[in-house]
């Protein structure tokens, strides 16, 4: 198996425990991380909307309950233009 | 003549790939979002419900020795005998109350039928499996308690919310109001599924509403309007002249005057026409293991004196 397939399955393993858990700053982190090592990690995202499904996205929070969405989307996007801009 | 390749065609459709990618999930999110809301929270919370399961299963204890469960069991048997001697006091008490209320023609409160079941409930057998209990109603006339076991708080759950056992199949719905130990309001559902419900906590950032503060000693009355700081933290802002103590409790007005917190700090500064006065809930919501739901239908639950808006907008 590739090393890059291992580290992929790791960090996805982190991410699940964490989405499960709630424990964000974890998500945040290791989410960044894998939108940065490799060139399409679509999990960050799943991992936004899985945390917002579980913990938000309920009446009364309004916006609020899509921060997890929103952020991963933002996030995925800020970085895949920084790196287009680095690695050009 | 040879010229650098500036344009990589690999590159761009690579990129625009990614990007259509990305743009399908999230069109895929919003779509389904709109057509059916709870697709998505009923999906993910099937898959991690198991492991809330087994992780409230494991910190109750299900894996510790059947010596420390005997006697775990042996003494909270004891103290369930001692405690069922305190609540006959208690409830012979609140049984005078409802007649002083059957004279005046008001309802009787829930926490005299709570007390009044959970007296009888000392004569029961204890069921020591979790999931059974987590089913166990009250059933009332007026009101039905639920028994709910909570999965996810605060600070591991965000946005200042439970995530509890009971869902629709329950017969839980949204509007709900939750309580904690001692009739302590906590907050409501705010979101049903199937096996597990959401609980928004009263102390959520942006929840404003009306409460009462009772002077401990003389008994008088403040009234004023909350403000949800998270994490079973409030604040109200009231007048200066506004005389309020450390140890006040703070009541949601109503003919049953549920309790809300107790008055933990007051902030003066004499350069301000107001004072903040800081409570926090009585439960800490940072331990709780179980909660008790009121499940009533949806038409015959008055609703209840809280308003929700976003701190801005009361700003404004």
């Amino acid at each position: 198996m590739q090393k890059n397939n291992v580290i992929r399955i790791i960090i996805d393993i982190v991410l699940f425990a964490s989405v499960v858990n709630g424990w964000w700053p974890l998500i945040f982190i290791f989410g960044v991380a894998g939108i940065w090592y490799f060139a399409n990690f679509p999990e960050a995202i799943i991992a936004g909307v899985a945390y917002d499904a579980l913990f938000g996205m309920s009446s009364g929070m309004g916006i609020r309950g899509w921060l997890g969405t929103i952020i991963s989307i933002v996030l995925y996007t800020i970085i895949l233009l920084i790196k287009k801009i680095v690695r050009r | 003549m040879n010229y650098h390749q500036t344009h990589n065609r690999h590159a761009f459709s690579r990129n625009r790939g990614l990007w259509g990618s990305v743009t399908f999930l999230v069109a895929v999110v919003v779509v389904i979002q709109l057509i059916a809301p709870h697709f998505l929270p009923a999906i993910f919370t099937t898959i991690v419900r198991p492991f809330w399961r087994m992780e409230f299963s494991v910190n109750s204890g299900s894996l510790r020795s059947p010596d420390y469960l005997l006697n775990q069991n042996e003494a909270l048997k004891r103290q369930v005998a001692e405690l069922s001697v305190r609540l006959q006091t208690s409830s012979s008490v609140m049984s005078e109350n409802d007649e002083l209320k059957a004279l005046l023609r008001r309802p009787a409160t829930p926490t005299a039928a709570i007390i009044s079941t959970s007296s009888s409930l000392s004569t029961l057998n204890f069921q020591p499996s979790t999931s059974s209990l987590s089913t166990f109603n009250f059933s009332l006339s007026t009101s039905s308690y639920t028994l709910a076991a909570v999965l996810r708080r605060p600070p591991i759950a965000p946005y200042d919310e439970l995530v509890i056992d009971l869902g629709d199949s329950n017969g839980l719905s949204v509007g709900n109001l939750v309580y904690g130990e001692g009739n302590v309001l906590l907050g409501r559902v705010s979101d049903t599924l199937g096996q597990t419900s959401k609980v928004l906590l009263f102390s959520s950032p942006g929840m404003t509403y009306d409460v009462m503060i009772t002077d401990a000693n003389t008994h008088k009355n403040i009234p004023a309007v909350a403000h949800g700081l998270g994490g079973g933290q409030f604040s109200v802002q009231v007048p200066r002249d506004v005389v309020s103590n450390v140890g006040d409790i703070v009541i949601v007005p109503s003919i049953n005057n549920k309790t809300i917190g107790i008055v933990g700090g007051v902030i003066t500064d004499p350069a301000q026409p107001f004072e903040s006065i800081l409570f926090t809930s009585l439960v800490n919501i940072y331990d709780l293991k179980w909660v008790m739901v009121d499940i009533k239908p949806a038409v015959a639950n008055p609703p209840p004196p809280v308003v929700t808006t976003s701190t801005k907008n009361a700003k404004k």
